[in-house]
Formats: C-alpha cells, sequence, structure tokens
C-alpha cells in the first residue's frame, strides 16, 4: 500500500512540475510580446491585452501543453476534456467557453454509462413529473390569480364572523353598502345560479351568475365580442338579456358574432344574447367555471319560485360581494368606513343583522372563504408532502449513483487537483454533469406531468356537475417545474461533488484505499441515502396497504339497501318558476309515466337516496309536549321524504310497526318511521311506536311513529349507527329535491332512456342532473377511498422501484469495489454460499434500518387517513406488516442479485485486475 | 482563430516550425514572430498552441530545447533543431511540394 502511494506522490509532483515549467514559458512568451507591443507605442493596459488576445486561453493551453509534454497512450489525462472553438480569454468568454467545455464533457460521460443516465433522468422525470401534476392541481385551485385588470386592487366583502360561507351576504346589505360606502371605485355583486339552457329541446344544467350592472367595470374585464351590461339591463321592465362565456360561445353557438342579438333559453325564458366574455376569466368561485352572467333581477328567474324576491331578503346570504378601492384608499380605511355602516345595519335590522358585522378582505387572499381556504390549504400541503417524498427518494438515487460514480474517477480527480486544477472548476464541472441531468429530467418531466395530469382530470368526482379545472402546463408551472429541477439537480449533484473534490490529496487517496475496507464516509452517506429511501417508500406502502384493505372492508359493507335492477333519476332541485307544490305534482306525473315503461315493475320517489353525498337534508325534530329552553336548539335529524313504495323498492324492512301506505295522504293524519338510533336519541329506553314528533315547530303539527325500519347506511359506508327520519311525501312541505327510482327487468339502460324522455316530454327545459344504476350509486360513494388508494398504490410502487433501484445500486457497488478483497477470501478457501451471506447481510442491515425508521414514522402519520379508512384502524396491523414485508422482498431481491454475483467471483481474475 | 490571416493547414505549423528553427536556436515567441513577419502577417497563428506542437516535435526527438535568456534579458526556453528534425523537414518539405504541385495541376486543368 505505501509503495503505491509513494508512486502517486511521484508521478504527482513530476506533473506538478512539467505544469510550471510550462506556465514559466508561456508568461515568458507573453512578457516578450507585451515588451514588442510597448516598444511599437501601445499602452501599457492594450500592450498586455493584445498579447493575451494573440495567444488564446492560457490555463487551457498550459493544461494541454503539459498534456503533450507528458503525453502517451496509457495516461490518464488523456482523458481531458479538449477545448474547441474561440480561446478569447476575456473572462467572461472563458468562463462560457469553460460551461460549454464542461457541458460537452458531461455529455459525453453520460454518454459513456446508458444506463446510469437512463435510470437517473427516468427517476428525475417521474419525481419531478408528479411534483409538477400536483402543483398545477394546486395552483390552479388556490394560487391562480383573478385574470382581471389589477386584481391587487380588488377586494371582497365578508361576514366578519368568519367560518364556511361567510363571504356571501344579503343583496340589501350589499345595496346599502355600495349607496353609502366612499371607499370604493366601484362595488359589484354576484351570485352562483345553477339552472337549465335549453338547447333546441335538449336541456342541460349550466352554472352561470348573476351579476350587478357594474360588475364587469369593476373588474375590467371587456367582452370579447357584443357589448356588456349596463344599468338599463337591470331594469325591471327592460328586456332580459344574457351573455355567455367564451366557451360556451363556442361549444354551443359555433362562435358565430352573428349570435350577439339572439335569443338564448334559460330556465324556460328567452334572454337576448348581449356579449361574450373572455375565457380568462371563469367566475368568482374558481374552479368552477361558470358559462353565463345575467342582470341581477333575473335571479329570482332562475331559481324556484319564491313569495319575496330574493333582492328583498335581507335574511338570505348567497351574494358575493367585489369591490375595486378608490386609489389612495387602504383596506384598513375601507374596512373602518364598510364596519361602520355594517354597525348601522345591525341596529337597523336586529332581527337578521344582529350578529352579522362587515368585514373588507383582499380579494387575492380568498378563494372561497377563509374557512374553506384552510382546509384546502392543509390537504394541498399534505399532497404536496407526499409527492415531494417520491422526488426526494428519486433525488437520493441519483445522488447515490453520481457518488459511486464519483469515486470511481476520485484517482483522476485527485491527479487534476494535484496539478493545480482549482477546486471551485472541478465542482463546477461535476455539478455541471447534475444539471444535464437534471435538465434532461425536467424536460421529460414536461411530458410525465401533461400525463399525469390528464389521467388525474379524466377522473370525474362524484359531483352533478363537471367541475372545469382548465388545469394545464401554465407558465407557472413550467417555472415550478424548471426551479424543482434545478433544486434537485443541486441537491443530487452538490454533496458527491463536493467529497470527491476534497483539497487533501492524501486524504482523498487514503480513503480510497480504504473504501475496499468498506467503512468510509462515503460508504455510510451511501447507506444513509439508502435507509432515507427506504423509510419514506414504507410510508407510502403502509398509506396504500391501508387504503387497499379500506376499500376491501367498505365494498364487503352490507349498505343495508336493494342492489340489482334497480335504477334512478336524480332531478336535482325543480327549478325554473315551480313551487313545492308544482314540484310535487311534476314528481307524481313522472312516476306514473315510468311506472308504464315496458319492464317496469315498480317505482319510488326519494328526495335524498341513501348514501347520497351531494344532498344531506336536516330537519329540525321537536316533540310533543317537550318546550324548548330559550337558546336550546331542537336536534337536526338527516331526514327524507319518501313515496309509499320505495321501502319495499329499496328492501328497507320495518322492524316493528307498518311502513308508509298509500292512504297515508295530506288530508289523512302525519306519520313517520324512525330508525332505532333516532328511536333511542329521541326517546331513551321507550318504544318509538305511538310516540308523535314535528318538523314544523314546537306546536305542532305532530306525526305519529308508526314503524321502525331496519338500519341501513345514510351518509357514508363507513358510518357507525346514524339516526334517520323518514316521512311520507305526500305529508311534507316539498324540498323540490327529487330522485325517482324504478325497479325494471328490462335493460337498465333502456329503462333509464325511457325514463329521461318521460322527463323531457313532461318538460322540454327539465334537466336530469344524474341517471345512474344503484351498483353506479354506490361505486360513487367510495370514490374517495378508491381514488386515495390508487394514488398511494402508484406513488408507493415507484418509491419502492426507486428504492430497490438504489439498494441494487449500492451493494452491487460495493461488490465490484471489493472484488479483489472477495477474491482473496474465495481463493483461500471461504465457502461461497458464506461470501453470498456476507454481502447479502451487510445490505440488509442499510434496508432494515430503513424499515424500522419508516414503520416509525408511520406510526406517527396514518392517523390522518382516518376518515377514508373504513373498518381498521390506523395502525392496522396487517397493513403495516405486509407493506414492510413486501418491501423487504424488493429489496431483498434487489440487494441478492450483486450477492449472488460476488460468489461467482473467480479469484485468478480478481487477483489480476488492479 | 486568425481574424484576417489565413488559418494554417492542419500538420503544416509543424513543417513551418522546423523551416523557422533552420536558422538556428529561437524561443516560441520568437517563432511565432518570424512566422507572422515572414509571411507579411497572411499566416496567423494562436500563438500559445505553438507550444503542445514544440513540445510534441521535442517528444519525437525533431528539437531539443533549454531555458536561456533574450536579447532583453528575459528568461526564456529556447529550441534547436536536431539531426533527426532536419530529417523530418526535408521529408516535409518534399511531401508538400508533391501536394502543391498537384493542387496546382488540378487548379490549371479548370
Amino acid at each position: 500500500m505505501s509503495s503505491l502511494w509513494t508512486r502517486w506522490n511521484r508521478r504527482a509532483s513530476r506533473a506538478a512540475g512539467v505544469e510550471r515549467q510550462v506556465r514559466d514559458e508561456m508568461m515568458a512568451h507573453l512578457d516578450l510580446r507585451t515588451g514588442d507591443n510597448l516598444a511599437s507605442g501601445m499602452s501599457p493596459e492594450a500592450a498586455r491585452r493584445d498579447a493575451e488576445a494573440r495567444f488564446g486561453n492560457v490555463d487551457e493551453l498550459v493544461r494541454r501543453g503539459s498534456a503533450a509534454k507528458r503525453a502517451g497512450p496509457d495516461d490518464p489525462l488523456g482523458r481531458f476534456p479538449r477545448p474547441g472553438g474561440s480561446n478569447v480569454p476575456s473572462t467572461a468568454r472563458g468562463l462560457m467557453s469553460d460551461l460549454a467545455t464542461d457541458t460537452r464533457f458531461a455529455v459525453r460521460m453520460l454518454w459513456k454509462s446508458p444506463a446510469f443516465t437512463l435510470v437517473a433522468v427516468l427517476s428525475l422525470a417521474l419525481g419531478i413529473g408528479f411534483n409538477a401534476a400536483v402543483f398545477a392541481v394546486i395552483d390552479a385551485v388556490l394560487f391562480k390569480p383573478m385574470a382581471v385588470e389589477d386584481p391587487g386592487s380588488l377586494i371582497r366583502l365578508a361576514n366578519a364572523e368568519g367560518g364556511f360561507g361567510s363571504m356571501m351576504m344579503s343583496y340589501p346589505d350589499y345595496r346599502d353598502v355600495r349607496d353609502q360606502a366612499a371607499a370604493f371605485e366601484g362595488l359589484a355583486a354576484y351570485r352562483t345560479e345553477m339552472t337549465t339552457f335549453n338547447n333546441r329541446g335538449d336541456a342541460v344544467f349550466v352554472f352561470g351568475e348573476s351579476i350587478s350592472a357594474n360588475f364587469f367595470d369593476v373588474l375590467g374585464l371587456r367582452p370579447v365580442v357584443g357589448r356588456d351590461f349596463t344599468t338599463p339591463d337591470d331594469r325591471a321592465d327592460a328586456p332580459l338579456t344574457v351573455m355567455v362565456g367564451e366557451a360556451f360561445w363556442r361549444g354551443r353557438l359555433g362562435a358565430d358574432p352573428d349570435a350577439i342579438g339572439s335569443e338564448l333559453t334559460f330556465a324556460g325564458r328567452r334572454y337576448v344574447l348581449i356579449g361574450v366574455v373572455p375565457d380568462e376569466y371563469t367566475g368568482g368561485t374558481p374552479p368552477l367555471r361558470v358559462h353565463f352572467w345575467v342582470p341581477f333581477r333575473a335571479t329570482d328567474l332562475l331559481g324556484p319560485a319564491m313569495s319575496t324576491s330574493l333582492l328583498e331578503r335581507r335574511g338570505s346570504h348567497s351574494t358575493y360581494v367585489i369591490g375595486r378601492l378608490r386609489s389612495g384608499t387602504t383596506v384598513e380605511q375601507a374596512a373602518a368606513e364598510v364596519g361602520a355602516i355594517g354597525a348601522n345595519l345591525a341596529a337597523e335590522y336586529p332581527d337578521t343583522n344582529a350578529d352579522r358585522g362587515i368585514a373588507v378582505l383582499r380579494a387575492g387572499d380568498v378563494r372561497i372563504d377563509p374557512a374553506a381556504d384552510q382546509m384546502m390549504r392543509s390537504a394541498a400541503g399534505v399532497l404536496m408532502v407526499i409527492v415531494a417524498l417520491v422526488l426526494l427518494i428519486a433525488c437520493a438515487n441519483i445522488a447515490n449513483m453520481m457518488l459511486a460514480r464519483a469515486s470511481v474517477r476520485r484517482q483522476e480527480i485527485a491527479v487534476r487537483l494535484a496539478l493545480g486544477a482549482g477546486r471551485g472548476r472541478l465542482i463546477r464541472q461535476l455539478l455541471t454533469e447534475s444539471a444535464v441531468l437534471s435538465v434532461l429530467g425536467g424536460l421529460l418531466a414536461a411530458l410525465v406531468a401533461t400525463i399525469a395530469l390528464r389521467g388525474l382530470l379524466a377522473v370525474q368526482p362524484p359531483i352533478m356537475v363537471p367541475i372545469d379545472l382548465s388545469i394545464g402546463m401554465a407558465p407557472r408551472v413550467i417555472v415550478f417545474t424548471a426551479l424543482v429541477s434545478i433544486a434537485a439537480g443541486l441537491l443530487f449533484g452538490l454533496i458527491p461533488a463536493l467529497r470527491t473534490t476534497r483539497a487533501d490529496l492524501g486524504q482523498a487517496l487514503r480513503a480510497d484505499e480504504a473504501s475496499a475496507g468498506g467503512r468510509t464516509r462515503g460508504n455510510r452517506l451511501r447507506g444513509a441515502l439508502v435507509m432515507v429511501q427506504v423509510s419514506v417508500t414504507l410510508v407510502l406502502l403502509i398509506g396504500a396497504a391501508l387504503l387497499i384493505r379500506s376499500l376491501a372492508n367498505a365494498e364487503s359493507i352490507d349498505p343495508g339497501i336493494a342492489t340489482g335492477s334497480i335504477v334512478g333519476v336524480n332531478l336535482g332541485r325543480v327549478f325554473q318558476g315551480y313551487d313545492a307544490e308544482e314540484a310535487r305534482d311534476l314528481h307524481y306525473r313522472a312516476m306514473d309515466r315510468i311506472g308504464a315503461l315496458p319492464g317496469v315493475a315498480s317505482v319510488a320517489f326519494a328526495e335524498r337516496m341513501p348514501l347520497e353525498s351531494t344532498v344531506v337534508l336536516d330537519r329540525d325534530v321537536y316533540l310533543e309536549g317537550v318546550m324548548l329552553d330559550a337558546g336550546e336548539e331542537p336536534a337536526a335529524v338527516p331526514a327524507a321524504a319518501v313515496s309509499p313504495e320505495f321501502f319495499r323498492l329499496m328492501q328497507i324492512p320495518m322492524l316493528s310497526g307498518r311502513a308508509f301506505s298509500a292512504q297515508d295522504v295530506a288530508e289523512s293524519p302525519g306519520v313517520a318511521i324512525v330508525n332505532e338510533t333516532l328511536g333511542q336519541q329521541l326517546w331513551p329506553g321507550e318504544n318509538p311506536i305511538g310516540k308523535r314528533l314535528s318538523v314544523v315547530g314546537e306546536d305542532g303539527p305532530f306525526a305519529e311513529v308508526i314503524g321502525i325500519n331496519a338500519p341501513h347506511k345514510i351518509l357514508t359506508l363507513g358510518e357507525g349507527p346514524t339516526a334517520h327520519l323518514y316521512l311520507p311525501y305526500a305529508q311534507t312541505a316539498s324540498t323540490m329535491f327529487g330522485n325517482i327510482l324504478a325497479r325494471t327487468d328490462a335493460d337498465p339502460a333502456a329503462t333509464l332512456a325511457g325514463m329521461r324522455m318521460v322527463v323531457r316530454e313532461l318538460d322540454p327545459n327539465l334537466a336530469i342532473m344524474q341517471a345512474k344504476t344503484i351498483e353506479q350509486h354506490l361505486a360513487l360513494s367510495l370514490f374517495p377511498v378508491r381514488f386515495a388508494a390508487v394514488a398511494l398504490t402508484v406513488l408507493g410502487g415507484l418509491g419502492a422501484l426507486l428504492a430497490a433501484v438504489g439498494v441494487y445500486g449500492v451493494v452491487a457497488f460495493a461488490v465490484a469495489r471489493r472484488t479483489r478483497e472477495i477474491g482473496i477470501r474465495i481463493a483461500v478457501g471461504a465457502d461461497r454460499a458464506r461470501v453470498v451471506r456476507m454481502v447479502f447481510r451487510q445490505g440488509m442491515r442499510t434496508v432494515a434500518i430503513g424499515t424500522i425508521i419508516g414503520l416509525a414514522i408511520s406510526l406517527a402519520l396514518t392517523r390522518s387517513l382516518g376518515a377514508l379508512l373504513y373498518g381498521i384502524g390506523a395502525t392496522d396491523a396487517v397493513a403495516f406488516s405486509s407493506a414492510a414485508v413486501a418491501l423487504l422482498v424488493v429489496a431483498g431481491t434487489a440487494n441478492l442479485l450483486p450477492a449472488w454475483r460476488a460468489a461467482r467471483v473467480d479469484p485468478i481474475t480478481a487477483l489480476r485486475s488492479d | 482563430m486568425g481574424k484576417n490571416g489565413i488559418e494554417l493547414l492542419r500538420g503544416t505549423l509543424g513543417m513551418l516550425v522546423l523551416r523557422t528553427l533552420e536558422s538556428g536556436p529561437l524561443h516560441g515567441y520568437a517563432v511565432a514572430k518570424r512566422i507572422q513577419s515572414t509571411t507579411d502577417e497572411i499566416l496567423t497563428v494562436e500563438e500559445g498552441s505553438l507550444y503542445p506542437a514544440l513540445y510534441r516535435m521535442e517528444k519525437r526527438g525533431w528539437v531539443v530545447s533549454d531555458w536561456g535568456v533574450t536579447d532583453t534579458g528575459r528568461r526564456a526556453r529556447f529550441y534547436t533543431l536536431t539531426s533527426e528534425g532536419r530529417e523530418q523537414l526535408a521529408a516535409e518539405l518534399a511531401t508538400w511540394g508533391e501536394f502543391a504541385s498537384a493542387v496546382g495541376k488540378v487548379l490549371e486543368a479548370g
């Protein structure tokens, strides 16, 4: 060993001497030329500059010169980059030519090890790609600023009490603030509307907004075609007018400029189209994209018929307010003024406004409302952490591979350091290699992200109306991708670069020697990176295992209702001017006709279906003879009005008492059906049958409990016993929500088509929100857990794959470095099986420690999956152990391959190899 | 490389250096200057690239070198043509002559 060290040392110092001589000679040349130049009358600076310009890049030429002086076919210097192109030695140009040289060199080095390059670029692309895709979604939902003029000076009014829905106020409150406040250049109002658009006999649901006439003025938006609303449009006697979004105009009106002035039918009324709103503006409630805008006075015409106009109801909070501050006015000044107006309103209208202060928020700080934003931000944080973990695994992998490669090149680097190459210069060159990798990875990541986004957006969440997130690789996403790529490149490139260029040549060479024993800092670092990979992967795999088990459990949960041969149409809420009685009449007529369809055995009505996720109808329940104390709230209970056939059709039996019958009509005594949970809640220890309750008030009218229905799931499949109340539709004030269910012997699709036809015949302006089989209905309620299970399984699988590559790489590298030692062991008679065991054991120790760390982290983290877990705890032993075993098998296989190869080392070859 | 001059044909630099050294020992700068002045600055050399060429020639034994002092008193390395170098120069001049006359014939035949 010492002779080798001396040999190196001698070689290195001789090399340094050569370089010094070359440099001296070139300096002489520069001095001589400078002298001649001075003699010919140049200024000293110009003389030197000219000499240098004629000479070329001195450093590069010293290198080339030394190389030429010592050149031999076996010399490691032969591997040095050769310069190309111009060598004009201005500093910036010199740096540029260094960069070009480094890049060419890096590309050549990467080209020479295609397997490494491929694995590195692919893992980076996947890691960065998933990050970019998730960021694109989060950016669109949470951060993308409104596409309007100067969004910074926009404010929004809010209920000072905060909480969910706090951005909505009443229209009269808006009108009063608008008329009294001086702080605003303009204050506009909008209200989200959902109604039907009748496209030549085919009615569809569309989202839109009722807006004050100054709305687009305040936002600074100009129509693409046509004109904007003006005050006369909001007058009660003016013709109804509408603006539509660019997407709507293209998709439904063929982008025809002549469509301006034509009539469009919304909620059964005709509106004159006056203008088209640019696509960049998606509406006031992102990520929902709205498609039409009408003046505020039309809001009453789009929804159900009401006794008082929404514009006059101070107790109805459904209007959003957005405004632009007068220049020079601060948010605080505006808040003070609006707060005072709010206080006056509270004094003037104590019934509706006593508890409502009015606050001013910067529009940029609010997405939905502060409470919902907080929830979305935490969800986004969890998502980002998960994908960042995957990227971390990928980076650890590449750092590991680079460390391995770097230690192979350590001799070359040590020689170059000895020759006087600057450490900074070498680090720059090594980092260039990382940069080339991360640029390639980043480019491919953009493709991965695009595909991942397409996949993600193809998943239709279980809501009735598709949400248009219009997410793509926006400039911000591309910038994000680039930044992540750079960060990743630094992350996996810097440590290897710093380690391998350590200035102390002796240490570098000694460390190199020592690594044959397998216990150097480099190996420890590589081991630590594998531990990180293994533990992070295990966390993802355990999450996936929990969700897969949860999904299996959930699918085996008995929902307590019939499955098979049942189809239903969801009419949502019946709009366009129907009042409650007209809606009920419509429901009955639809049921009659659907009952006459071929193959339909029975028909039932349900205001809300069990497990319907988008509608929850709670009703206040009062008990006969129980007066509430002042300030005491009645019990709010999930309830649904149903027709008598409902229980038989859905196969929900009565545990005692009877179901509703055709004799339970509006004029007959009130009846109700409770489940056992509600019975015990309302009348603990007593038989509920014969008790009386009211959903109207403490003075009744009361309904008698006539039956107790068998338990079934109400809100979610995973719920425990949940209270529920059934009321006969004939005796209940209609909410205008409605599902019509049919048991059919015919093809479900044919029956659904027939049901659609019936509804269209009854009212061509009525749209069907959803038409589905009972199986589709149940599948929707499992959507969140299924989605999460698929997502975590994909990410966990990817992590496991990357970790396997990491384990394999580190062990294979260790074996390669120890070939000689292993050869000696085998030569002196070591058992080959023992060699396998030795290598395997050393590799698995790292994996085992990583596994333990991963288990510990998971124990702390999986609680957050709570709501998605059906029938298992967050620390389910089966999920934990199966994930750990799966990871150990994968890591073990990755470990066994090189261990097995180590055992086949031929001692003769191994000893000769150095 | 050169802004105005003609770039040297690959491989001809060695021949020019050997030819220049025929008249006696010179240091690198003098070689560069002599090549430029005798060709009226038509041929330009990136002066630094002269040295790797010189070192290669020294390795092959065509020149030998040692430190000396210039007229202006600056320490510099002087190169002297060896007999092997003279032989090499003769060989290269012959090849060049053949090459030049061949090119000439083609051009005249044009």
